[in-house]
């Protein structure tokens, strides 16, 4: 099952490394949508609001704030009686940053797995452009092949205690990060950590 | 107590209301996201045909100015110019006018006249969105012209969120660039317009090459309706000129274009997922087109000409019946000449075309993609066109789609295509008829794994009763057949998230009735490419090509033209909202030369030599 996933994984169609547009298009139709879809989204809402992180480096800015415009122009209005905001963050300054989903653009391993650890702290959703990123802890990402399906870390969503609708269950392609690897990432591996409260 | 029941149980029922309506919320987004990705060819691996995506921003990371450069990065697709310096798109090794069609945000771009598209080539690469491109057989869908190659431009002027953005850029060449795009909307309407002028003072072998190009583009849409309108004009100077007598000056002896088109489409859904799409346009062309004449008692040959067409097209996708995409669609055309006049010295001769030529041409197809099982998609369909100056044609496809598995993709496609005969044919043999085309293409597409992808597929072309000139008789004929046999490989290298390596290549043998090797194609084409970007915002983009030799004329005694490397770097800085580009064009200066004709006073010609290109561009 899990070399099926990561086979599932490899499908992408996005090939390249420019940051595609429509892709971006996609992305901001679901990402907020996606949110919704945790039973307990509503208590971790400030203000009524959704706010998302779009986190990018230098050369990404420019994707950055297009995929902002994206979401601003799509949920001007919100999703139903919950409003959505989004600002940038770059990567350099994730460390202080507060949202409830974290957008990722590509950029190194360690700076996602990084992202990942903040976003732990502030118990948010994280969803890349890239799925590879799942690789590095991120939860969810988007596949495209000849069907269009989020792809969910399962682990990650677990550890994160986030407890998602069934039906995004059921129609997603489910990637199986180890939790050793996760924990790593959350800097949890260590004896007195809290690692051994989910053995 | 009796009362908290029936509360906790309305309470329930609300929530489970609620909840249900975020899900169907949800999977209705997700309807939504997958028609982006078919829009967009997101999803080309998958699709009944041998696609290639380019994407305009990252074309300029490699230093790609115009879409004519741009087609240098499809596979199988060889860029050469005629003596006149015009720009030509040879297609899997088929280098005749016309047998490729171009569209620009699904306007037919082809005229009559010649079938030519040439005067498009020039459009700024800052303006393009991305550029799809069907290679090989079309006509299913695209009807008459796509029978090597299906080019369809999409500006960024045509979507809903563009971004605005101003760009400049000069170098050699007194070349110099500057055009903006600007969107805004009012309600639910969304306006967008596009602007750009281009100028270059090229000059080589004392010929001129100048270049004046500019165009303004305006789309208006609300949820159904969308309104398109560009107007085009692309000046040029005639290089080598038309027969064999250099253009010298800059300001006489051109080659005006004159391209206005507009359309008019409505877009709704019917009977739930089914689509309904009706099309209105407009579509004028004009050339201007000044000659320089071998007699030294002649000054000036002014060719005049001018077509107006008037188009309609209604298509509707239907997804009735299960594991069913159901097309059918009608066009209907009808194309005039307004002006068609040679003047020598300013004295009226022979037309250029028959005057008062008209053509009306009725289309219908019909296609179904069908999922025979999860991992095989069926697609098949027929088109008939009929043209009231020359006849019919009918064009079948048979396609087959099979995912082996999540790594592997094999296709499989048989089609038929043709291209209906320009009036400049017709007025010299009125007896031809559409050349046919039969192409069989197998292909497969592996994914080893996240960071390496190849695609590797191979075609066999036959046209029939090909148009060409016969130069004894000075006269289009039709008696030739042509065979075209090749192969393409893509493989695409991502080895860190800042690291894209690309390489393609492919292999062609053309050749005609007697067997031997067309002119002026080269077998071998090759590109590499390669991104790399830093986390501070600089970007480089290297980009080497490779074109093997080729052939001449069975008439032409001269050596084959070389083979030749160019190489082109680009070195991109992003500040914020802005963008810096430094790009050295042919850094070696290996210069790329282009076949004269044997009867030519030169051997041969190059049209660019090592060039240093600046560019800054900005959005907001």
């Amino acid at each position: 099952m899990k070399i099926l996933t990561l086979l599932a994984l490899l499908t992408s169609s996005i090939f390249a490394l420019t940051i595609d547009d429509s892709l971006l298009k996609m992305h901001a139709t679901l990402v907020p949508k996606i949110y919704l879809m945790d039973y307990k989204f509503k208590n971790k809402l400030v203000n009524n609001t959704i706010t998302i992180a779009i986190v990018y480096k230098s050369s990404e800015y420019l994707s950055a704030k297009s995929l902002q415009k994206k979401i601003n122009n799509k949920y001007e209005k919100g999703i139903k009686s919950y409003k959505v905001s989004s600002k940038l963050v770059a990567y350099k300054d994730i460390e202080d940053s507060k949202a409830n989903i974290y957008y990722l653009l590509p950029t190194s391993k360690e700076t996602i797995q990084k992202t990942v650890s903040v976003a732990k702290k502030n118990h948010a959703l994280t969803f890349s452009y890239l799925k590879s990123d799942l690789n590095y802890g991120v939860m969810i990402s988007l596949n495209i092949s000849n069907k269009i399906k989020p792809i969910l870390n399962l682990n990650a969503i677990k550890l994160n205690h986030i407890n998602l609708r069934p039906i995004l269950l059921d129609i997603s392609t489910i990637f199986r990060q180890s939790r050793d690897s996760l924990l790593d990432i959350y800097n949890m591996n260590s004896p007195y950590s809290f690692k051994s409260y989910y053995v | 107590m009796k009362y908290l029941l029936p509360l906790f149980m309305i309470t329930t029922l609300l929530q489970a209301e609620a909840d249900i309506s975020f899900e169907d919320d949800f999977l209705q987004s997700l309807e939504e996201v997958s028609e982006i990705a078919t829009k967009a060819k997101l999803n080309v691996d998958d699709s009944p045909s041998f696609v290639t995506v380019l994407h305009g921003n990252k074309l300029q990371e490699l230093g790609v100015n115009t879409l004519f450069e741009a087609l240098g990065q499809v596979p199988g697709v060889q860029l050469t110019r005629e003596a006149t310096g015009v720009p030509v798109v040879i297609f899997r090794g088929v280098s005749q006018k016309g047998e490729v069609k171009l569209m620009l945000d699904g306007v037919t771009i082809n005229n009559t006249y010649r079938g030519s598209v040439y005067h498009y080539f020039d459009f700024p690469i800052e303006l393009i969105e991305r550029v799809e491109v069907i290679r090989g057989a079309g006509s299913i869908l695209y009807g008459s012209g796509a029978i090597s190659g299906v080019i369809n431009v999409i500006t960024k002027n045509s979507k809903n969120d563009t971004k605005n953005s101003l760009f400049i850029s000069g170098g050699k060449y007194n070349n110099y660039k500057g055009g903006a795009l600007v969107s805004t909307h009012y309600d639910d309407i969304n306006i967008a317009f596009d602007a750009y002028y281009q100028n270059s003072d090229k000059k080589m072998d004392s010929n001129d090459r100048h270049l004046q190009d500019y165009s303004v583009g305006l789309k208006i849409n609300n949820e159904h309706l969308t309104l398109i309108s560009r107007y085009l004009r692309n000046e040029r100077g005639n290089a080598y000129g038309f027969i064999g007598v250099p253009d010298t000056q800059k300001d006489k002896y051109n080659n005006d274009n004159d391209v206005l088109f507009s359309q008019l489409s409505y877009q709704n859904s019917i009977f739930g997922k089914n689509n309904l799409n009706i099309i209105l346009g407009f579509h004028q062309y004009r050339q201007f087109g000044e000659l320089a004449h071998p007699s030294p008692t002649v000054d000036t040959i002014v060719a005049t000409y001018s077509e107006d067409s008037y188009f309609s097209e209604i298509d509707f996708t239907s997804h009735f019946l299960e594991n069913n995409i159901f097309l059918m669609g009608a066009k209907y055309e009808s194309v005039k000449d307004d002006k068609s006049e040679w003047k020598i010295d300013g004295t009226t001769t022979t037309p250029i075309a028959n005057p008062d030529l008209k053509r009306k041409t009725s289309s219908i197809y019909v296609n179904d993609t069908y999922t025979l099982l999860s991992n095989i998609d069926f697609s098949t369909g027929i088109r008939y066109d009929h043209y009231s100056d020359f006849g019919s044609a009918l064009s079948p496809t048979f396609a087959l789609v099979y995912r082996a598995n999540e790594k592997l993709r094999l296709k499989a496609l048989y089609s038929n295509a043709f291209r209906a005969p320009s009036w400049i044919e017709l007025t010299s043999n009125v007896n031809l008829e559409a050349e046919h085309s039969h192409s069989v293409e197998a292909g497969l597409i592996y994914k080893f794994n996240n960071s390496n992808k190849l695609k590797l597929n191979f075609y066999k072309t036959k046209i029939k009763d090909l148009i060409f000139k016969d130069t004894t008789l000075n006269q289009y004929i039709q008696t030739a057949n042509a065979k075209f046999i090749g192969a393409e490989f893509e493989y695409i290298y991502l080895p860190t998230n800042n690291v894209e390596l690309n390489f393609f290549a492919s292999y062609l043998d053309a050749e005609d009735k007697d067997g031997d090797a067309l002119a002026n194609i080269a077998n071998t084409l090759a590109t590499t490419s390669l991104n790399y970007k830093l986390d501070s915002g600089l970007t480089f983009g290297s980009l080497l090509k490779y074109k093997s030799t080729s052939t001449r004329d069975k008439s032409d005694t001269r050596e084959p033209m070389k083979a030749n490397f160019i190489f082109d770097e680009t070195i991109s800085y992003v500040y914020k909202e802005f963008t810096f580009s430094l790009i050295a064009k042919d850094l070696f200066n290996s210069k790329n030369y282009y076949a004269l004709p044997m009867s030519s006073t030169n051997n041969d010609f190059y049209d660019s030599q090592r060039a240093i290109l600046i560019k800054s561009s900005m959005e907001f």
